[in-house]
């Protein structure tokens, strides 16, 4: 059975909603790794409340993989359904200890911030998970290694045994051994999902700031010889006539890569 | 006096190709007046085109004052990518309600200080002045008289009344109805045998607070049936701020904070029944009702 991909929350920093950007979506990151009626959903930013509004059922055991803390990865948390579902179980996974992301929740649903009192009171039950090596998660093998980032973030791989999805954002792809150890760790996914949030002309004025350019993705995704490149972390004011010009140019640069600026709701399989 | 609506959705941003009309960024306005530096209400996900439209436009930093009507995320979200704080000369003055644990200041902090963003929250300190504010507050800015009340909704939210030239618009949100329903900080304290008379004084303020105002943007997250067993949500309806508006006096009703799941068709449904409501109690003349897209304007 295929791996289907399919993204919720397309966009870097921050949700910028606009008729021009429509088609890519204009919400923070959150992905869907399916295979048949299992997933996992990687990141928690606004495109996980979009999730949740096409769920049918809120309810059953629900597993989302956190790459780091950053705000447009984390704050759609109220806004998925099963956290509000009695009879639902949240697990939350990332490499970090589980205090660092129940401190994250603390501030998250501190009572200044929302209708909240705590995520302690919410309805659901929540796991809290800190990955230390290769896991089985919902029937898929997960595992994860460090990237390059403003702080600490990490890849994930999804493999159900025949394929496998690689998922990087936020990373900036730069000639160290951070990303030649991602390269190999990498090597001959099916399906790479990478960080390409500038353009060559913009990260000059962004170098360091921890995400990649549209070719940084592109090389990267010719040294692992991913099957499929789906670029992500979209920058927010960035249209889907622009998304759509940087495609089709980069589809001429690299003909041997089959790649695509990644857009909301659309499936992609390996 | 122009008000300009930069994002009026509740709870979440959200943008289908259902919710074009009414656009999908959280609560944000702006009040322009001739000779004066903007006043914006709130600092939802609105705030952050319009940032990018500012430094686009300006070579100086923008002078601002905020006013926040509450600190949930849904209204200050904004702020961390809030381009003109990046550029030297900028000088915001954010001004707005505490929560039961922190100071506003502590409040726009912690998202910078906790590894949640990694823009450091130093960069900003020199260009924001921060004020709290509470209930029942008149001061000037500029040359515009704000006022403040308490609104019902969870923690402590601000109404505000901006005056200037004989005009004035009042932004009640976020609102819920206070019937049985206290869901304010402030209302803690009160006793159960002076419920009845408590939400009437609380309720009597908010019609003096808005009389005679020009314009009222109101929160209608919810519809007439849907609010029914959500009162505690923090939120109202259409029927709700016709009510407010006929008691007071008040000429244009704005409706707005929209539930992310209201598509256009919802909100004009909520207009409808908002003026089926003024028309069935004969009463059509009285108020306007309207519902604003991104980027309209209303000239006062």
């Amino acid at each position: 059975m295929p791996l289907d991909v399919v993204f919720y929350g397309t966009r870097g920093s921050i949700s910028a909603p606009h008729e021009d950007i429509l088609r890519y979506g204009s919400l923070t990151s959150c992905v869907v790794i399916k295979s048949g009626d299992r997933s996992v959903v990687i990141d928690a930013g606004f495109g996980i409340g979009f999730y949740s509004d096409h769920l049918a059922n809120k309810m059953g055991n629900f597993h989302v993989l956190i790459s780091h803390f950053h705000w447009d990865h984390i704050q759609g948390l109220n806004y998925f359904g099963p956290v509000h579902h009695p009879k639902s179980t949240n697990n939350f996974y990332s490499p970090f200890k589980v205090e660092q992301l129940q401190e994250v929740m603390d501030i998250y649903f501190d009572g200044s911030y929302g209708p909240f009192n705590g995520w302690e009171a919410l309805n659901s039950k929540f796991e809290f998970h800190k990955l230390t090596g290769d896991i089985k998660i919902n029937g898929f093998t997960v595992s994860m290694i460090p990237l390059n980032h403003t702080d600490p973030c990490y890849a994930y791989k999804i493999s159900d045994g025949n394929s496998s999805v690689v998922y990087a954002s936020d990373h900036e792809a730069i000639n160290n051994q951070v990303n030649r150890d991602f390269i190999d760790w990498a090597k001959g996914c099916d399906i790479l999902i990478h960080d390409a949030m500038y353009e060559d002309n913009e990260y000059e004025h962004k170098i360091g700031w921890g995400h990649s350019t549209f070719d940084m993705a592109c090389e990267n995704a010719r040294k692992i010889e991913a099957k499929k490149l789906l670029l992500t972390h979209h920058e927010p004011l960035r249209s889907d006539k622009d998304l759509d010009r940087i495609e089709s140019e980069l589809k001429k640069k690299y003909p041997g890569l089959d790649l695509v600026c990644a857009q909301q709701v659309i499936t992609y399989s390996s | 006096m122009i008000f300009t609506l930069l994002g009026t959705r509740g709870s979440r941003p959200i943008l289908t190709y259902e919710q074009v009309k009414y656009g999908g960024n959280t609560t944000a306005f702006k009040i322009s007046i001739d000779g004066m530096n903007p006043i914006y209400v709130d600092g939802g996900t609105g705030i952050f085109r319009e940032g990018v439209a500012i430094t686009k436009a300006n070579t100086r930093g923008l002078h601002a004052h905020f006013l926040i009507t509450h600190t949930h995320w849904d209204h200050i979200l904004a702020f961390p990518f809030f381009a003109p704080l990046f550029m030297p000369g900028t000088k915001l003055t954010i001004m707005g309600p505490r929560s039961e644990k922190y100071d506003i200041k502590s409040l726009f902090e912690h998202q910078h200080n906790k590894g949640l963003i990694p823009i450091p929250f130093e960069i900003f300190k020199e260009r924001i002045d921060f004020k709290e504010l509470y209930p029942n507050e008149e001061f000037m800015i500029e040359k515009a008289t704000i006022k403040t009340v308490e609104l019902n909704h969870q923690g402590l939210t601000l109404g505000y009344r901006i005056e200037h030239g004989g005009k004035s618009i009042c932004i009640i949100t976020d609102h819920a109805p206070i019937e049985n329903n206290h869901l304010g900080v402030l209302m803690k304290g009160w006793k159960k045998d002076d419920f009845t008379a408590k939400e009437k004084i609380f309720y009597d303020t908010l019609v003096r607070f808005v009389k005679d105002a020009d314009l009222m943007m109101h929160d209608t997250h919810f519809t007439k049936e849907g609010i029914k067993g959500k009162e505690n949500w923090g939120h109202s309806s259409p029927e709700m701020a016709v009510d407010l508006a006929l008691k007071a006096n008040v000429k244009k009703v704005v409706l707005g904070h929209h539930a992310p799941e209201d598509k256009d068709n919802d909100v004009e449904i909520k207009i409808k029944s908002a003026r089926d409501y003024l028309k069935s109690i004969g009463k059509s003349n009285s108020v306007e009702v309207v519902a604003l897209s991104e980027g309209d304007e209303i000239c006062l």
